[in-house]
């Protein structure tokens, strides 16, 4: 997880302040709608969601146990397992991996873990060359940043930009989407034959077989698992789930959810390598489990709720925030909702403080997560946890305490907050504009910095409904 | 160095997850074993695999087949999806090779007298030659033809099992793929699909190490959502069902 450089709050005003980015963002509206009509046309939809969390608290509380006998199957079936405590032991395994290969090349699949260790980076410091795979992801190498979408990793980017990109880095000359697709088609394929290593994530383990299945649209992946003689597929140890039957649940919901598609181009369902009488697919299978925090979601009663994420990226979505300041200007590898449950949850609250707060706590995420996470709550008890001080050293905010003391004593004394918003509105005047507090006096004015306060009515509530009572 | 960092990774993540999972009854391993009933959110099936599909269930397929930019063609017999794969090698000029499964329902079709009779030059999987080899010929052939396992029908996915004569390239690589399927192999959706797979197959050993579910064309949406089909994988499926069975 990398560290953010720039905080939230500057991210986000820059990101505001971007005409194109906030012209990009405006088609996260389809993905909406599509994603709602999917749902729509899918019997009993409800039930399967409910279904499907079910899965998962099962799997999550099985968890120990459905580690090993995935292990002990993948075993069986020849391949090998492999376990990191961290991003850093994820990526020793890779280079040793590769290195006792000798591989020159590794093509990538989308995979937000690999991500989440920064494998790229490290890969490349070997000398070995990573090339990302899937369009988005490849746009976002070539222009050297970072995917800023679960599912759409280049939806910060226009058509355009995507012209000049090729252009510059690959020499071509169109600005017709079909046309630039068929650019990296055939940049790609040739990476996709010369690679000795072929990387991907996982979007399900079956505990059962040994089988992981991954989903995609593009072919990338299946590119990736049949093509080089070795297929590493890097996972978090919350993705695997009990049975092979499961995947029917999930499958009809995570492609609906995240596109609005009944299915997805391509699913791969791999139970271990290549057998021998087979002309091709990988000949041998790396299945690394990594924990990098998540172990300390699970310890956490409430938090380990977070683990049940299918990474459909639903909630980004439907984020009113999200939809204004777009992936980036969260800083983390998991952005949106549940990007701010799961940043702070796996690497503490101490450095993505901003995450929990950056929030309008409207419930969208929860109404379309198709597990059902409670993501409103989660960001609740993450910011409860940075005012207690948990896992940082806060500065007591005795102003804030002090505050917050007052407005309790007013709310169990009507007589008091009668009298004392009554006065408040008669000596308002001077400090308003247009009716509005533009700034709050005292230590109030950390709430206006970014918005305004509505001015207090010359007539309370309870004195408009007495009045209108008679 | 603590003494923590002295145990291997696995050992600590699995001591972490059993320590936070302890105070939780997991269910027994015996539920791991039960098949789950998926039955949620269907009808009652309407066929069962291996029989002939009903009218309505082609119907059904063909309407998403198409729903997904695939092409979905009939074909009273063998020669007539013979004629039907020499229309489209004639588009594509006849000048890269066409790669096929070595399987039963290829052998049933009389492809490879079919093309040599056009002139064009077919690889089948399993044909004399280094290891690497058929993936390199299927890199080349601008058309390749495999079978499927099972079709499902409320999604217009095909179901395609890898194994011996069966290369996954053939239906990754070429820009065109040609999927060749049989009434009795189109079952209504994932419940019916996931109770015959969950029967053949309570381990891994039962399931073929790579199952392929296929939903149209490769396709992307990577430049502003704009929908672009053909990406890495083929650019045009065509599913050809062949309705009749051979005495």
């Amino acid at each position: 997880m990398h560290a953010n450089t720039q905080s939230f709050i500057q991210s986000t005003d820059a990101a505001i302040k971007n005409k194109d980015l906030q012209k990009r963002l405006r088609v996260l509206g389809g993905f909406v709608q599509l994603r709602n009509f999917a749902f729509a046309g899918l019997h009993d939809g409800e039930l399967l969601r409910d279904r499907a969390r079910a899965i998962k608290e099962e799997a999550i509380a099985g968890l120990h146990r459905h580690l090993l006998l995935l292990e002990e199957q993948v075993n069986r079936l020849g391949g090998t397992v492999h376990w990191a405590r961290n991003g850093d032991e994820a990526c020793e395994i890779i280079l040793d991996l590769a290195r006792r290969n000798n591989v020159r090349r590794v093509v990538k699949s989308k995979s937000m873990v690999t991500e989440e260790i920064d494998l790229n980076r490290r890969l490349e410091g070997a000398g070995i060359e990573a090339v990302e795979t899937d369009l988005g992801e490849y746009i976002v190498q070539l222009a050297s940043e970072r995917p800023s979408h679960i599912i759409a990793p280049a939806i910060h980017k226009s058509r355009q930009d995507v012209a000049d990109l090729f252009t510059e880095k690959l020499g071509s000359n169109t600005n017709v989407a079909e046309e630039l697709t068929q650019v990296a088609r055939r940049e790609l394929r040739e990476k996709f034959l010369t690679a000795d290593m072929g990387i991907t994530g996982a979007n399900f383990a079956v505990a059962e077989t040994g089988t992981i299945a991954l989903v995609e649209n593009e072919g990338n992946i299946r590119l990736s698992t049949t093509l080089p003689r070795i297929h590493v597929a890097l996972m978090g140890i919350e993705k695997v789930i009990p049975r092979f039957a499961d995947l029917a649940v999930f499958l009809k919901i995570l492609a609906r959810s995240a596109t609005g598609q009944k299915m997805s181009s391509y699913v791969s369902f791999i139970t271990g390598p290549r057998r021998a009488d087979e002309a091709d697919g990988a000949r041998e299978f790396h299945l690394i489990l990594l924990d990098n925090g998540r172990t300390r979601m699970l310890e956490d009663e409430e938090l380990r709720e977070a683990l049940y994420c299918l990474r459909c990226g639903a909630c980004l979505n439907v984020c009113p925030v999200y939809q204004k300041v777009g992936g980036h200007a969260y800083g983390s590898v998991y952005s949106g909702p549940i990007g701010s449950v799961v940043t702070p949850g796996m690497a503490g609250i101490g450095e993505w403080k901003d995450l929990p707060f950056a929030s309008s706590l409207c419930g969208a995420c929860r109404e379309v997560c198709p597990v059902r996470i409670n993501i409103p709550h989660l960001l609740l008890k993450l910011r409860n946890d940075w005012v207690k001080g948990v896992d940082h050293k806060r500065r007591p905010a005795l102003v804030e305490k002090a505050a917050m003391r007052l407005w309790a004593f007013a709310m169990r004394h009507p007589r008091i907050y009668n009298v004392a918003f009554r006065l408040a509105a008669r000596i308002q005047g001077p400090m308003l504009e247009d009716g509005k507090f533009r700034r709050l006096p005292f230590a109030f004015g950390a709430w206006t910095e970014n918005r305004d306060f509505p001015a207090l009515a010359s007539k309370s509530f309870h004195e408009i409904w007495r009045d209108g009572v008679q | 160095m603590s003494r923590l960092t002295l145990k291997s990774a696995r050992e600590e993540i699995l001591a972490k997850v059993a320590a936070s999972t302890a105070s939780r009854p997991a269910p027994t391993p015996a539920d791991i074993e039960r098949p789950q009933d998926t039955g949620i959110g269907r009808a009652e099936p309407i066929k069962r695999p291996g029989q002939e599909a009903p009218a309505e269930l082609i119907k059904q397929l063909e309407t998403e087949l198409t729903r997904v930019g695939a092409c979905f063609h009939i074909a009273s017999d063998s020669i007539a999806a013979c004629d039907y794969i020499r229309g489209l090698l004639a588009k594509d000029g006849r000048q890269n090779p066409v790669v096929a499964w070595r399987d039963p329902i290829i052998h049933e079709l009389g492809i490879v007298d079919a093309l040599a009779e056009a002139g064009a030059q077919l690889f089948l999987d399993d044909d004399p030659g280094t290891p690497d080899e058929f993936t390199a010929r299927s890199a080349r052939a601008g058309i390749g033809i495999s079978g499927v396992d099972y079709a499902l029908a409320d999604s217009g996915t095909l179901v395609v099992f890898s194994g011996s004569g069966r290369a996954r390239s053939v239906s990754l690589l070429p820009p065109v793929h040609v999927a060749i399927l049989k009434p009795e192999q189109i079952v209504s959706g994932l419940d019916d699909l996931f109770s015959v797979l969950g029967a053949e197959s309570v381990d891994g050993n039962g399931l073929a190490s790579a199952i392929t579910f296929i939903t149209g064309p490769s396709r992307t949406g990577d430049i502003e959502m704009t929908l672009v089909v053909g990406v890495h994988g083929p650019q045009q499926l065509h599913v050809i069902l062949l309705a009749t069975n051979p005495a």
